[in-house]
């Protein structure tokens, strides 16, 4: 086994790929746990930012005669995950930085080995999109753990993650509990990982994902195909829907979906995250360009440690950098109170609570006509 | 064929969606496809004429000896309320006859902003038996040309449950209770939006008494099965599938009527709801009375009550009540729709002029294609435009990050960016 370094680092994490917290290990020890399960890792030569699932790099060594490089038809579900990384896409073939019996380094590699098409059978789910635009208005995505993708930017982080969450189940529907975790009785846990110690209040939904250990959810928490790291505290009636979290942080959010947040992030009900586009697909920044990554749905990134107060809104595509703090502006607070006679319609102006005729004489409010 | 039914084609047009009233949308089909279905069900000839004149050619080629029904097509008939009528007329040989009904709880639900002429405890509906009558000389306009013959009204009896339920209180005012009519013997001169609602909302006793009688021996096995009578348990059992429903085992759904290939994710909740063919309703997504057109999608966390959904619409709302939402639109997580006035009734637009809904509890309709794509919040009673667009402002959305913001020091959003807190734009 050899992983060629590139230095691959995640934005606006700032941490180099193989570091970042993935499911209960990092990236790397994920990866290279992989290859060795390949049973031919010592054949395999990868980039640090590939990753490649076990029962793929089985069917790849396989098929390799000579220098090999995987390949798969550009008509695989795969290539939902290819935009904004570097596989390349020759037109028919989406070819990956993963070598097998070939020697050199990158660029001799890619030069020399010959691409092994291998076309799996990838069972997939169907996840809908809003019924706007042209179709089509659902992707179908990874259900069983078999992805082969380079991890080069925030979103693959995001699209990557709970698709691993498979890989550390024997059965899609069993759970995997770790040692002194606490379940209330009417918490339902389906198909997902769950970490030592962690504790699960009253109500609690968590379906498909991975909840790291010692995080807490609090009562109502509703969690589904997302990764919440170790350390994680939800608040109660938080609702997540194929999210990451790299663990630690604070989290509440009456609805949050399709984003990624950092280590210790501060998220509060009024963060809105906007995750849907009405006409083509959510662009991300990469390297100073802005890259289309076909997807009608993808929120945004928060970097490790942001702070996100009330009315944090974030176009979609968008990634705050580390330790960003957001307050609310002061002019959407309620400050003081002025004084009215009771039954007086009142509404917000200027940070202050004032009769709604100082704003505007004459004017008489809906609620009241 | 037992009778001939002549449908007079009216102009009336349903705002702000522009579709004519016969293609107003019942619980999976047209006002005109419903009422096919009922002459068909009665076995009646059905003939759609465009005018006056043409009508009472129709009305005079009809059969000799057969019933001959003449009614407007923007008329909600059911076919309990047809076949009834034909009954109580048969005892009343004048003619010509009309259709009226009682005013009780289910005429009552419809009733506000109706045209329909009033003849003391009686609503007259533009339904009549016109065989044999002579009929007054045709006019341009086939509502007054209608209401221009002087027809005798039959009252249909009818039988009806009656659900109150509870209206929020606000402050000391006296208690309200909603009268909710559960029976098939509906008629309904559909002129405007709110009819579209509120007859869809009582689609789910239309739609249900008629399941029930056209399959009793399913409905006695359905609630034999349960093993209990209690009320709640009888309900969870009366759930109608089509073919090819997915149904999470761990949603819960009650008392509804689902289509073919309806998907309902885990923890969903359905209740006294219809849903039509292909729609799928995600996670932790509320159905309270609710009728969803086919292919609609219904998202995640969404709460719905008493709304009217349109097909091929999506719908994310928290808490989304007494709205009726067009034909492939789009409502998402944060736009919200005020459904209650503090005072008085919820005024709508009809001609021009604001009128009195007659409720306090009233959402707004949302045009066919509209897309509700940012934090609002809509008044009561409003009709969003067809193809409207709503976007957030662009100073309320964080669109560009500045590449070296201060670490740990509180920003506010400012003009689409980020900017230190003290320093935004007044």
């Amino acid at each position: 086994m050899r992983v060629i370094e590139r230095d691959t680092r995640i934005l606006p994490f700032g941490d180099l790929v193989g570091d970042l917290p993935c499911l209960d290990r990092t990236f790397a020890a994920f990866r290279d746990h992989e290859l060795e399960a390949s049973g031919a890792a010592d054949r395999l030569t990868v980039v640090d930012a590939a990753f490649v699932s076990a029962p793929l790099l089985r069917a790849f060594v396989a098929a390799a005669e000579g220098p090999s490089r995987l390949a798969v038809p550009r008509t695989s579900v795969l290539r939902s995950y290819v935009p904004a990384s570097s596989v390349e896409d020759d037109g028919e073939l989406l070819l990956f930085d993963v070598f097998c019996d070939a020697e050199g380094d990158l660029e001799a590699l890619r030069a020399s080995a010959r691409p092994v098409v291998i076309d799996p059978i990838i069972r997939t789910r169907r996840r809908e999109w809003p019924r706007v635009g042209p179709p089509p208005h659902h992707i179908e995505l990874v259900d069983d753990g078999l992805v082969a993708m380079h991890v080069e930017h925030w979103a693959h982080v995001l699209w990557l993650w709970p698709a691993l969450v498979r890989r550390l189940q024997k059965r899609a529907t069993k759970n995997v509990i770790g040692k002194g975790v606490k379940i209330h009785p009417s918490a339902d846990i389906e198909g997902s990982v769950i970490g030592d110690d962690v504790e699960i209040g009253a109500s609690c939904v968590v379906h498909h994902s991975y909840v790291g250990a010692r995080s807490q959810l609090s009562d109502f928490t509703k969690v589904a195909y997302s990764v919440l790291g170790d350390g994680t505290h939800t608040l109660a009636d938080a609702s997540f829907y194929e999210m990451v979290a790299l663990g630690g942080g604070t989290l509440t959010s009456l609805t949050f979906r399709d984003s990624i947040l950092g280590r210790n992030v501060f998220l509060t009900t009024g963060v809105i995250f906007w995750h849907d586009v009405l006409e083509g697909s959510v662009a991300v920044e990469k390297d100073g360009a802005w890259i289309d990554t076909g997807r009608k749905v993808l929120g945004g990134c928060a970097g490790h440690g942001a702070v996100l107060g009330a009315r944090t809104i974030l176009a979609p595509g968008r990634a705050l950098p580390n330790r960003t703090t957001v307050v609310m502006r002061k002019e959407e607070g309620v400050f003081s109170i002025h004084d009215a006679p009771p039954g007086t319609p009142m509404c917000w102006h200027e940070a202050a609570m004032v009769p709604v005729a100082e704003v505007d004489p004459g004017y008489l409010p809906d609620e009241v006509a | 064929m037992k009778g001939r039914a002549v449908v007079l084609k009216t102009a009336t047009t349903i705002s702000p969606f522009g579709d004519p009233a016969r293609e107003a949308y019942f619980s999976g089909q047209t006002i005109r496809e419903t009422q096919a279905s009922t002459f068909e069900r009665i076995r009646f000839e059905r003939v759609e004429v465009d005018d006056a004149a043409a009508a009472i050619e129709a009305v005079k080629r009809a059969p000799a000896g057969q019933p001959v029904l003449l009614l407007l097509d923007r008329v909600f008939l059911s076919e309990k309320a047809a076949a009834d009528f034909l009954k109580a007329a048969k005892k009343a040989p004048s003619r010509p006859a009309a259709l009226a009904l009682t005013v009780n709880a289910s005429v009552d639900y419809t009733l506000p902003l109706q045209s329909i002429r009033r003849d003391g405890a009686l609503v007259v509906h533009d339904v009549l038996l016109v065989e044999g009558a002579t009929l007054p000389a045709p006019t341009s306009d086939p509502v007054a040309w209608i209401r221009s013959i002087d027809a005798t009204p039959i009252d249909v009896p009818k039988r009806e449950l009656v659900a109150p339920i509870p209206l929020p209180t606000i402050g000391e005012r006296e208690k309200t209770t909603l009268l909710y009519p559960i029976t098939s013997t509906v008629v309904v001169s559909i002129e405007h939006w709110v009819h579209v609602l509120w007859l869809n909302q009582i689609a789910f006793g239309v739609r249900w008494v008629e399941l029930l009688r056209r399959r009793p021996l399913w409905g006695i096995w359905r609630a034999l099965t349960a093993f209990s009578l209690n009320k709640f348990k009888l309900l969870d059992r009366l759930v109608h599938r089509g073919r090819k429903t997915e149904i999470h085992p761990k949603a819960y759904v009650s008392a509804s009527i689902l289509g073919d290939g309806v998907k309902i994710g885990a923890h969903a909740t359905v209740r006294n709801s219809i849903v039509g063919d292909g729609a799928v309703i995600q996670d932790h997504a509320v159905l309270l009375n609710c009728v969803v057109g086919a292919n609609t999608l219904v998202t995640e966390n969404a709460f719905l009550v008493s709304d009217v959904i349109y097909p091929d619409a999506t719908v994310g709302n928290y808490k989304l009540q007494v709205c009726l939402i067009g034909r492939g639109a789009y409502v998402n997580n944060w736009a919200s729709f005020v459904d209650a006035k503090f005072i008085g009734h919820v005024k709508v637009q009809q001609n021009g002029a604001l009128v009195s809904s007659e409720r306090a509890f009233l959402g707004s309709v949302i045009g066919h294609r509209a897309k509700m794509a940012a934090k609002i919040l809509v008044q009561p009673g409003r009709e969003i435009p067809n193809d409207t667009v709503v976007v957030m402002r662009p100073d309320e959305v964080i669109h560009t990050i500045p590449p070296d913001l201060p670490q740990g020091q509180p920003l506010v959003r400012d003009r689409g960016t980020l900017v230190l807190l003290g320093e935004e734009s007044k």
